[in-house]
């Protein structure tokens, strides 16, 4: 007897039988990718182009022709889903025979290593997906070079994204593997193979309702649910580098560990796996009990949350509250159990096995249920010390309106992204202080109304801030805190860690980006501004945009927390970044990639306003030219709301509100001496009358609109158009305060 | 030599093997008898290394079998339902096996299929469930290895492809020294093929004999004695299985050779007496009702 041939025979051998992956594979990454390329790339039209764009038609036209190119040759979402795909059908038509008896006796009673079989499967699989992708992206570039786009995606980008693609592929390739490995049916490995996708975001998500349910203080970042054991979630982190948090190269290791890990325990069960789980549900039965408790036991709990949810009282359960959650967590814990055990053993009977779990699933879901409900790890209320604290993102939700992030590159950041990257506050204690002093302070609030205090805070005294602690063992421990801003102590400490440096530079975005260099060399984009003082708005040319950024930055080194209190915002430049022709309105017409930050401007920004104001932009208080009337309504809200709770009712009709609300019109033409008045004490609203710092405000039982006319050619406004304006709180004018009364109720 | 010992195989809360122990000697044609259940099919899966037992050991030519190619290149296994590649050709297969397989006859398995009237380019599932059978031990023949274990792969072959498929096995057993193991629940199946029996009943083996040495001994006598206390000399002298009596008539069947049962009945006085063979059903159930066992129902279908 002769011992069989070589490994390189086996995979050809292999790869006979697998035509039919190999045509998909090849339908997927070669005729239909490139087809659909092609068709696009056919479809540009550079005389639509010209119309659209004008002058930057020609660089409009290579843009799309690199994002279709990144599309359908790089690491794209396009080839994330033809990848997933290819990976499920080699994994399951390579490794499937081990669920099928007949194929099984064949196979196993070859003269062949086991583990040798694994690797020539593992291989071909491999050759299967990486094959047609090289081949597709050759094709792909030299349609990119017939069409005359040869420049705009090179052969080294093509070549990392293939590495992306491939550690993708392997992510989900061995993941479905190793589900496969697990089970003995088709129908159990893709059960398996979903239930390993969607654990680690379910159990995120569960985790996350449940602390949103029962505690107050705790935040999650926006990627909290993104996994991060899974190749899905892995494979966003890397192809976000540069507008995520975190570095892409580190997931990228993580990918490939993960991929290693994978496949190293699919080895080992695959050499272990006994011929006889062909069939059966689970290849390995001890694997039984953790999968169905790993199962059962966030369902359980889910259930809770969701009767807690109907119940409605997660802050306070009563006894009766409680028992239910008990019994229906058990029903659901027992319904659970039962139906996992009969599908393991693939027998009815079996339902009613083994119901020492039912209690145990029970048990674990409540403790963990109860556990958040009673914070038993105090994880809610938990500061961190001075000395583990390494740096502070200190961030007030809502302080100055930006309208967003764009970085140095012109891309959008997110909030928090843009904190993460720029703010390292390092007066650690000053936060940590504030942390307690709130806590303090909202729990108080908490006993007289409810969790939900910050919706019912009567006096608007706490405003929201997030603040991320990076600590120096290197996690992040993220809370939402409700700050008592009126407070004399907490307004000092505000102006402390508001007023420093390293806040400014991680709060305002073009402080600290240098965007103008970008301007420059980013084509085919723009970076356009408007400036808005409530009243009218204006288009800034490039050079006063570039302008305006130097003198804020220059005002901006004097900033201070406590100043600012006093002050109300004198306007408002909204930068965008776009392409195209653009037009009087900067997001209309045929602007496309429309990216916003704004800043606002104050009237101690000495050198923004005088510019302005020079450009004749400032000051918007309106003359009595300028207007054909202004409205001044007082809703008389207290009163309304007084009413209605007498009457028994949430709320007013609109009928019955009519009468609690004055109004009063004052024209140029009948009340010229009041009309003074009135214009002599409104301010433009402008972006907004929230103060988040409970600084200098508008009256909020007035509402004043007042009605425009056209002055010139060059301004936006016509006449009809009204602007919102309101008075500053406690300085509305006595004579305005008369006419508002509310008389005969 | 394939050699089990005390090998077990429990599936969950079933015992499918229960500490068997066996030889399969080389050269012979091994029958594997045993009803529905009573674990053929899992003792052939394990010596052909698809299922690892759970206690004992087997051993093929000293070579532990699971998961070792050189001990697997010397067996081949036809199973009870043949496996053969989709839309594959008796083609096909042969160049898959001739590469597992690498004292593959291509030349023998060409003539092999002439001779059965296999198209060698036909889609084997076009092929009827007889043709796939005999297609199977043709693929395992012509494998070149020492044992071919076939699981209930006579079932269903017609007589003629029976007696076709036995000349192969004797030709290849002169040959090369074939050692086919043939496992089936109906002894009629095997009656004709093979040298040695094994009886597997619910995981256990009744018992392996050289079906040769069964034959010779026990024998079947009926006799007619002079006077009524003769029979009882019988039962001292000889190893007496059963005695069926119709009237004066004894049948009896008595363990031992031929000589020996003539012997003891020279010295006792009869009036008839006549030595008859039993035929190989006759044996079984005579070897197994003695266990308690009915074979009739375990293996006679």
């Amino acid at each position: 007897m002769t011992l069989r041939s070589s490994s390189w025979v086996d995979l050809i051998e292999n790869n006979k039988r697998r035509v039919w992956q190999w045509c998909v594979s090849i339908f997927l990454l070669i005729l239909f990718s490139c087809v659909v390329f092609l068709v696009i790339l056919m479809s540009f039209d550079e005389t639509r182009y010209i119309a659209d764009y004008g002058s930057l038609a020609e660089k409009m036209m290579l843009q799309d022709a690199r994002n279709y190119a990144i599309a359908f040759m790089g690491a794209s979402g396009f080839k994330i889903m033809l990848t997933t795909v290819i990976a499920v059908i080699t994994a399951f038509g390579g490794y499937s025979y081990l669920n099928d008896r007949v194929k099984l006796d064949f196979y196993e009673s070859v003269p062949q290593k086991r583990g040798s079989r694994f690797s020539t499967i593992w291989i071909s699989g491999i050759l299967i997906y990486a094959g047609p992708y090289i081949f597709g992206t050759l094709i792909s570039m030299a349609i990119l070079n017939a069409a005359g786009f040869g420049g705009v995606y090179g052969m080294d980008e093509a070549l990392l994204s293939f590495c992306y693609m491939l550690v993708y592929f392997l992510g989900v390739y061995h993941l479905f593997i190793f589900s496969m490995m697990l089970t003995g049916t088709a129908f159990a490995c893709v059960c398996a193979f979903i239930v390993l996708s969607v654990y680690e975001p379910v159990i995120r998500g569960l985790l996350g309702w449940l602390r949103s349910m029962f505690f107050v203080y705790e935040y999650s970042l926006s990627g909290y649910m993104i996994p991060k054991l899974s190749p899905y979630g892995l494979i966003y982190y890397i192809l976000n580098d540069g507008t995520y948090r975190d570095n892409g190269v580190k997931y990228l290791i993580a990918l490939i560990i993960l991929d290693a890990v994978l496949l190293c325990v699919s080895y080992i069960l695959y050499l272990k796996r006994p011929g006889e789980a062909a069939g059966k549900t689970l290849a390995f039965k001890p694997t039984s009990d953790t999968i169905k408790l790993m199962i059962v036991i966030p369902v359980t709990a889910m259930t809770a949350a969701i009767v807690a949810e109907v119940l409605n009282r997660s802050g306070d359960l009563r006894v009766a509250d409680m028992l239910l959650i008990v019994l229906v967590c058990f029903i659901a814990s027992s319904v659970a159990c039962a139906i996992m055990q009969a599908v393991f053993e693939l027998d009815l009977r079996a339902a009613l096995y083994r119901k020492s779990h039912w209690f145990i699933c029970t048990v674990c879901a409540l403790l963990l249920f109860f556990g958040f409900k009673q914070d038993w790890l105090r994880i809610d209320r938990y500061v961190p010390s001075e000395e583990s604290v390494e740096s502070v993102v200190f961030a007030p939700e809502g302080y100055e309106d930006l309208y967003g992030y764009i970085d140095q590159d012109l891309n959008n950041v997110s909030n928090e992204e843009f904190y993460l990257r720029n703010m390292f506050i390092s007066d650690v204690a000053d936060v940590c202080e504030l942390h307690r002093m709130s806590i303090r302070r909202y729990d108080e609030l908490i006993k007289t109304v409810g969790k939900d205090a910050y919706i019912y805070d009567p006096d608007s005294q706490f405003s929201p801030a997030t603040v991320f602690y990076r600590m120096k063992s290197g996690s992040l421990v993220t809370r939402r805190i409700y700050i008592p801003v009126k407070d004399a102590a907490a307004s000092e400490l505000l102006d402390k860690i508001m007023s420093a440096r390293e806040f400014v530079k991680g709060y305002y975005g073009i402080y600290n980006y240098d965007v103008e260099k970008a301007i420059d060399s980013t084509a085919p984009y723009e970076l356009n501004a408007t400036y808005s003082n409530g009243v009218d708005s204006f288009r800034l040319s490039p050079d006063e945009v570039k302008d305006i950024i130097r003198l804020y930055r220059t005002d901006m080194e004097n900033y201070s927390y406590s100043r600012r209190l006093d002050e109300l915002s004198s306007g408002y430049v909204e930068f965008c970044v776009g392409g195209g022709a653009g037009g009087r309105n900067m997001g209309a017409g045929a602007y496309r990639y429309y990216k916003t930050e704004g800043i606002a401007l104050y009237p101690d920004m000495k050198g923004c306003m005088q510019y302005l104001e020079n450009k004749g932009y400032y000051p918007a208080a309106v003359s009595i030219d300028d207007i054909s009337s202004v409205e001044v309504i007082n809703y008389h809200q207290d009163e309304q709301d007084e009413y209605a709770k007498e009457m028994g009712m949430p709320y007013l009709s609109e009928e019955e509100a009519e009468q609690f609300i004055v109004r009063k019109r004052y024209s140029p033409a009948s009340n010229e001496d009041e009309l003074e008045t009135v214009l002599s004490a409104i301010y433009p609203i402008g972006h907004g009358s929230y103060r988040w710092d409970g600084g200098r405000s508008f009256d909020d039982e007035y509402e004043v609109q007042v009605y425009l006319l056209n002055r010139n050619d060059e301004s936006y406004v016509m006449d009809g158009d009204y602007s919102f304006f309101g008075f500053i709180r406690n300085e509305v004018p006595e004579s305005v305060r008369k006419d508002m009364e509310l008389v005969g109720r | 030599m394939i050699k089990i010992e005390k090998v077990s195989k429990d599936f969950d809360e079933i015992t499918a093997v229960n500490r068997v122990s066996m030889e399969i000697g080389e050269g012979n044609v091994f029958g594997l008898l045993g009803t529905n259940g009573a674990g053929k099919s899992t003792l052939l899966r394990m010596i052909a290394g698809i299922l690892r037992q759970d206690e004992g050991e087997i051993t093929v030519d000293d070579l532990k079998i699971y998961d070792n190619p050189k001990a697997k290149s010397r067996i081949f296994f036809v199973s009870d339902t043949p496996y053969f590649f989709a839309n594959s050709t008796p083609l096909d297969m042969e160049a898959y096996l001739a590469n597992q397989y690498m004292d593959f006859d291509k030349v023998k398995f060409a003539e092999y299929l002439k001779t059965f009237a296999l198209e060698p380019d036909r889609k084997i599932n076009t092929y009827s469930k007889g043709m796939k059978r005999q297609l199977a031990l043709l693929l395992g023949i012509c494998s070149g290895t020492k044992y071919l274990l076939c699981d209930e792969s006579f079932d269903g072959l017609d007589p003629v492809m029976r007696q076709s498929i036995k000349s192969i096995f004797a030709r290849e057993m002169d040959e090369r020294g074939l050692t086919p193991v043939i496992a089936s629940h109906n002894l009629r199946e095997l009656e004709d093929i093979c040298d040695h029996v094994g009886l597997l009943h619910r995981g256990g083996v009744l018992l392996s004999k050289d079906l040769e040495d069964m034959k010779l001994n026990i024998q079947r006598v009926q006799c007619v004695f002079s006077s009524d206390d003769e029979d009882k000399k019988i039962s001292e002298v000889l190893d007496v299985v059963k005695d069926d009596r119709s009237g004066s008539l004894h049948v009896y069947t008595i363990r031992g050779t031929r000589e020996e049962i003539e012997k003891a009945f020279d010295g006792v006085a009869t009036v008839f007496r006549e030595v008859l063979p039993l035929s190989l059903e006759e044996i079984f159930i005579s070897e197994t009702e003695v266990a308690g066992y009915d074979i009739k129902k375990l293996i006679l279908g």
